[in-house]
């Protein structure tokens, strides 16, 4: 198992690197209370099949990372990003790929680092803002509300599907609000924006959507927040893209990255 | 190789995997369950895959058997399924 200190923490990575050196690097971000697994069951070998060096990591206080006290805010994650790149040698623009929580990061670090970013994709997901941190807490007090009560987990919409992953997802919620300051961070400002700027997204950038998710309801808000993008809504979806609907993401996502793969090498795309 | 062989050599990687944790008399066979009788975490399977491309090289890709399956398919995953992937792809070799 691949271990890297990043930004002081120790990260548990997993890269998918194909024979060509010159493979362009594409980092893998998962969502809250998640793991580099819902990539790694689904699209990440499809993925590296296209030629990328694909980069799959565990974020801090998740999956087989280590779990400090504090540092869960956008910006610290953004900084494990850096520092887990510059650990791993990798120079240059990278393709992101985020789910959920972590498309949230992408949107943040193409921000904060808009020349290290050489295209972006998101699902089920939209940037930082103060209003956008106020929803993602009322959905982790929404799960730790159920944390007690096997009938309220099974209700929900996961449990109804998946009861074994809907009790994972509310034990790590309730691990991760007894032994760490997530729920303060990701309130705490720092990183959120209220407005953004014209130009503030400069790479290609795909926004995949379940078409009943709650983010679906509000997606002329969020396509009002980027610059002009491709938007694939799934029908029939809700916001576990990843676990319910690998692939339609993938019918989506790797004709996409194909088409700028091939951009970068100066081909011509079909 | 034979299954069986596969089997107890993935029994050991499993054991690896869980590191520490005591499974105390629960034995490994085809039958057990990943989920239901070994409590193995999505990201616990993510390990395996690696622990079993370096036991039995990179042609074992358990990252594209398991894209292949649903999510319900992977939570009943047993044993038995992988020794059965391993054994097939290491013929094929």
């Amino acid at each position: 198992m691949a271990h890297i200190i990043a930004n002081g923490v120790r990260l548990h990575v997993q890269r998918m690197r194909p024979a060509d050196p010159g493979a362009p690097p594409l980092v893998l971000i998962h969502g809250l209370l998640d793991t580099m697994a819902s990539y790694y069951f689904t699209i990440a070998a499809a993925v590296a099949g296209l030629g990328f060096d694909v980069i799959a990591y565990d974020l801090r206080g998740h999956g087989r990372s280590e779990r400090p006290r504090q540092g869960y805010g956008v910006d610290d994650a953004t900084d494990d990003l850096t520092g887990l790149l510059t650990e791993l040698g990798v120079a240059g623009p990278v393709h992101l790929i985020g789910f959920s929580w972590g498309g949230t990061v992408a949107f943040r670090f193409a921000h904060r680092f808009p020349d290290g970013v050489a295209s972006l994709i998101v699902i089920e997901s939209e940037p930082p803002t103060v209003a956008w941190a106020d929803r993602a807490i009322d959905g982790l007090r929404e799960l730790s509300a159920h944390l007690s009560d096997a009938e309220e987990v099974a209700r929900t919409e996961l449990g109804a599907l998946v009861p074994a992953m809907a009790r994972r997802l509310t034990r790590r919620a309730r691990e991760l609000a007894v032994a760490t300051t997530l729920v303060e961070d990701i309130t705490d400002r720092t990183g959120l924006v209220d407005v953004y700027p014209d130009g503030w997204l400069r790479c290609p950038l795909l926004l995949i959507v379940g078409g009943d998710s709650r983010l679906h309801s509000r997606l002329d808000a969020i396509v009002g927040l980027l610059p002009p993008c491709d938007v694939v809504v799934v029908p029939g979806q809700h916001h576990q893209l990843l676990a319910f609907a690998p692939g339609e993401v993938a019918a989506a996502v790797l004709p996409w990255l194909a088409a700028r793969r091939d951009a970068r090498a100066g081909a011509v795309a079909p | 190789m034979t299954t069986e062989t596969v089997l107890a050599e993935i029994g050991d990687l499993i054991r690896e995997v869980l590191d520490g944790y005591d499974l105390g008399a629960v034995p490994i066979t085809s039958d057990t369950s990943f989920d239901a009788d070994l409590a193995f975490e999505s990201i616990d399977l993510v390990v395996l895959g690696t622990l079993l491309a370096e036991r039995y090289g990179s042609g074992i890709d358990l990252a594209g058997f398991l894209s292949a399956r649903t999510l319900s398919e992977i939570i009943t995953l047993r044993v038995g399924d992988l020794a059965g992937y391993v054994t097939a792809r290491l013929e094929h070799a």
